[in-house]
């Protein structure tokens, strides 16, 4: 959650049940798998952590691409109206 | 600080448990929710009170919409694919499912006895009248979460409903217009009756078999018929509200427990049913929900004991043959 909040410039702070819910849908569609934590948090309290599956990177770099894309449309349009 | 801050985390364990979020979600994620929300909660205290207060605030405000969305999710898949294994079939539907599931069941048990009393045929007959919208409204939503248990009564209620139409149609032509048509001065009632029985029994039954295994957008049904007919024991168990709560305007009616009971008792046993978590407590609800209605409505009569063996007949046939089907089969992928 703190990550999320961070990475958005504090844009973005999450409940932990919209958290959940959302990484249930991930896992759901095979988009996010459970992995092992990388990094022990050193309580006796077991974390867990999630990653990107191979659907998931896929589908991310799609995403991003048609992200670029519509950024680029976007610069394009806003230059010729800057013309005209 | 850091007892309030144990207090709060307590009080969320407890939200999470009561605010009934679908049991498989708690189940999967109930524990690691719980730990995140600690940390996020010990992490505030460390910036003072109001830091606590905006995080406690952020759950509370986004609990109701993130409890309709999980159950919404859940109905939406039926709770299980067609690719799950049978031990799936054996969850308990979530509260809203057996919400949803005993509405059939209130309005054709208890709603109807109410409304037809004291012989109020208008407000009884204008009321009634929404049960096939209601019946449609179920029916279409079980078709998109793709027939989860829930779904049943009403996809029986609806079948029947059309069944009877359909039986009844063929059974009036048959008496009445083929005779004419060949130039017969009598009616052929006997035979009428035969012709529409057969349909309703067999026919109508046979064609919608045929149409779920041959048809694309039915075949998730068949199949998950096949893979647990506890189920279509559930949808046909409506009959069993309908046929005990039936009020006879001929006799002088009079509202007592023994015309009211049955349908609660009906009613009890779906939601029971419903509620269990294996095949042997689905069916001991339904037959001990029958039995015990069917006892108290012969104080009302006695030929309740017919219409009992009637219902035990059709509703517990596909339970009949679940039980005796030797393993859970897993299912085809789609």
């Amino acid at each position: 959650m703190k990550d999320v909040q961070m990475l958005s410039d504090e844009r973005i702070v999450l409940s932990t049940g919209t958290l959940y819910g959302a990484l249930k849908r991930l896992l759901e569609q095979d988009w996010i798998e459970r992995v092992d934590d990388p990094e022990p948090n050193g309580t006796d309290r077991e974390r867990k952590a999630y990653a990107l599956t191979q659907t998931g990177r896929r589908i991310l770099k799609t995403e991003v691409e048609r992200l670029r894309k519509l950024i680029a449309t976007a610069r394009r349009l806003h230059a010729a109206g800057e013309r005209t | 600080m850091s007892s309030m801050a144990h207090w709060i985390t307590r009080v969320y364990g407890l939200l999470l448990r009561f605010a009934e979020r679908p049991r498989q979600f708690r189940v999967e994620f109930g524990d690691e929710m719980q730990s995140v929300f600690t940390d996020a909660v010990n992490d505030a205290a460390r910036r003072g009170l109001a830091a606590v207060l905006i995080v406690c605030a952020r759950e509370v405000w986004e609990l109701p919409r993130n409890v309709v969305r999980e159950h919404w999710g859940g109905l939406q898949k039926g709770r299980v694919g067609m690719n799950d294994t049978a031990a799936l079939y054996d969850q308990p539907s979530s509260w809203l499912g057996t919400l949803i599931g005993a509405l059939p069941f209130l309005l054709f048990g208890p709603t109807t006895v109410l409304l037809a009393y004291p012989y109020s045929y208008p407000r009884y007959v204008a009321l009634v009248n929404i049960y096939p919208l209601v019946m449609l409204i179920g029916l279409a939503t079980g078709w998109r979460a793709r027939w989860p248990r829930w779904s049943f009564p009403y996809l029986c209620v609806s079948i029947l409903l059309c069944d009877h139409w359909i039986a009844q149609s063929v059974g009036q032509f048959v008496q009445s217009v083929v005779p004419r048509v060949f130039g017969l001065e009598q009616e052929w009632t006997m035979f009428g009756q035969f012709v529409q029985s057969l349909t309703f029994y067999v026919l109508v039954p046979a064609a919608v078999l045929m149409l779920m295994r041959t048809l694309g957008w039915l075949r998730p049904l068949y199949l998950r018929i096949r893979q647990d007919w506890t189920q279509l024991s559930f949808g046909l168990s409506v009959v069993s509200a309908l046929m005990l709560s039936g009020v006879d305007y001929d006799e002088d009616p009079q509202l007592t427990l023994a015309v009211i009971l049955p349908g609660v008792i009906v009613l009890s046993s779906a939601v029971a049913h419903l509620r269990s978590s294996n095949k042997i407590q689905r069916v001991l609800s339904l037959l001990l929900g029958l039995i015990v209605a069917v006892t108290v409505s012969i104080w009302r009569h006695w030929y309740y004991v017919l219409y009992g063996m009637f219902l035990a007949g059709i509703v517990f046939l596909p339970a009949l043959l679940e039980a005796l089907r030797p393993q859970s089969k897993t299912m085809p992928a789609e």
